[in-house]
C-alpha cells in the first residue's frame, strides 16, 4: 500500500510517541484484580453478563480492545475481495467458453463431419441472429435459406450432408414441416414457430403467390 | 477466592484497554490505578443502561477518558517527577543517558498538552484509535475530533522541536 507524505509523518510520530512511553502493567492488573475482589464477588451475574457481551462482540468482528478485525486486517481484507472477484469472472468466462465457443462434439478429432444449420432467419429477430452466430463457432456449415429458395437449399444441405451429420433448423415451424416432407428427415431442433407473432413481407409475398411455405 | 479463568481474563481485558490511557492521561499509576477501578465500578453500575448501540470498549473508554478528563480539571498541577521512572530505569542501559532524557522530554510534551487534546493524541497514537472513535469517546462531532487531533499534533510537533526532538 502506498503512503503519502503526511502519512509517513503520522507514522514516524507515532513511532516516536510509542517508544518513548513503553509501559508494563502487569504489577497493577495484579493489584487491580486483588482490589475488585473485594467489591465484585466471582461469579456474580453481572460479571458473567459483562464477559458474555465481550465474548459476543470478540466472536462478531472485534478483537480484544474492541478494534474492528477487519480494520486491522484491512489489507488482507482487499486481497480477498479481489480475489473472489476475479475467481468468479474468470470462472463466468470459462463457463461462456466451454459451453458455447466449444467446437461442437462431432467436432473434436475422431468425431463426424461438422453440422449444416439451415438458416431461414428474418431480419427483425435478433435471437435468430445470436444463435447464427454461435453455431458458427461451434463449426456448423451455414445454409442461408434467405438467399435461395428452399428448393435450392434443400439441394445444398443435401450436398453437404454426409451419413450420420447433424442438421439444425433454426426457423418457423412451417419451414421445418416442408424439410421434413421434402426430405423425410427429422431434423434436431425447431427453434421458432410463427405463432404469436405477425408475418413479415416475404411470408405475404411468399402466401400470395402461392410459395411454400 | 479468585476468579474463574474466563472471568479474570475478561476483566484483564478490560484492564488493558483502559489503564495505560488513563495513566498516559494524568501520567501517575496511583491515579491512574485508581481511576481504572472507578471506571469498573461505575461501568458496573450503569451496566443496565448499556444498550449495546455501541462497542462496549468504546463505552468503557467514554466512561474513563470522562473521569480522567474531570480528575485533570480539578487537579490542574501535575507532578512530573512521578512520570513513569520504573520502566525506562529498567528498560535502558546506564550509559544511554541521553536517550533516557529524551524519551522524558517526549513524555513530559504530552502531559503539557491541555487535557482534551492529549486525550486525542493518547487515543489516536497510543489506541490507534480512527477519528470516528475519537469523537464517539469524546462525546463530540467528528469534525471537532479531527480539529482536535489536528490541533494537538501542532502543538505536539511545536513542544517537540523547542526540545529539540525530531521524528
Amino acid at each position: 500500500m502506498f503512503r503519502n507524505k503526511k502519512e509517513k509523518e503520522d507514522d514516524g510520530l507515532k513511532k516516536l510517541l510509542r517508544d518513548a512511553w513503553p509501559l508494563d502493567t502487569g504489577k497493577e492488573r495484579a493489584t487491580f484484580l486483588q482490589r475488585l475482589k473485594l467489591v465484585i464477588p466471582p461469579d456474580h451475574p453481572g460479571l458473567l453478563f459483562l464477559a458474555g457481551r465481550i465474548k459476543r462482540q470478540t466472536m462478531n468482528g472485534y478483537d480484544h480492545n474492541g478494534e474492528a478485525k477487519w480494520r486491522r486486517h484491512g489489507v488482507f481484507a482487499f486481497i480477498a475481495a479481489w480475489s473472489v472477484i476475479l475467481l468468479t469472472l474468470f470462472l463466468a468466462f470459462f463457463a461462456f467458453h466451454s459451453y458455447w465457443l466449444a467446437p461442437a462434439p462431432h467436432n473434436t478429432p475422431g468425431g463426424n463431419e461438422p453440422g449444416v444449420i439451415l438458416d431461414n432467419q428474418t431480419d427483425d429477430n435478433e435471437s435468430k441472429t445470436t444463435d447464427r452466430y454461435i453455431y458458427q463457432f461451434r463449426g456448423y456449415k451455414i445454409v442461408d435459406s434467405r438467399k435461395f429458395t428452399l428448393a435450392k437449399a434443400t439441394e445444398e444441405i443435401n450436398k453437404l450432408r454426409p451419413m450420420g451429420m447433424e442438421i439444425v433448423v433454426t426457423g418457423m415451424k412451417q419451414v421445418t414441416e416442408y424439410f421434413e416432407e421434402s426430405n423425410g428427415t427429422t431434423y434436431h431442433y425447431v427453434i421458432y414457430e410463427l405463432e404469436g407473432r405477425q408475418k413479415t413481407e416475404s411470408e405475404k409475398q411468399n402466401e400470395r403467390f402461392g410459395v411454400t411455405p | 477466592m479468585s476468579y474463574p479463568p474466563e472471568q479474570e481474563d475478561m476483566i484483564s481485558g478490560c484492564f488493558d484497554l483502559i489503564f495505560p490511557t488513563l495513566l498516559r492521561l494524568t501520567g501517575n499509576r496511583e491515579t491512574a490505578l485508581d481511576l481504572t477501578q472507578e471506571t469498573f465500578l461505575r461501568g458496573w453500575g450503569k451496566l443496565d443502561s448499556f444498550e449495546g448501540r455501541s462497542n462496549i470498549s468504546t463505552w468503557l473508554y467514554r466512561i474513563a477518558v470522562n473521569l480522567a478528563l474531570n480528575h485533570l480539571r480539578r487537579n490542574k498541577k501535575i507532578s512530573y517527577t512521578e512520570i513513569e521512572p520504573a520502566v525506562i530505569a529498567t528498560e535502558l542501559p546506564e550509559n544511554m543517558a541521553e536517550k533516557r532524557f529524551e524519551m522524558a522530554a517526549i513524555r513530559e510534551s504530552i502531559l503539557l498538552l491541555p487535557p482534551d487534546l492529549r486525550a486525542c493524541i493518547v487515543l489516536h497514537y497510543y489506541e490507534a484509535k480512527p477519528v470516528d472513535d475519537i469523537a464517539g469517546i469524546l462525546g463530540i462531532a467528528r469534525g471537532t475530533a479531527a480539529w482536535r487531533l489536528h490541533n494537538a499534533r501542532k502543538k505536539l510537533k511545536a513542544e517537540l522541536r523547542r526540545r529539540g526532538i525530531r521524528n
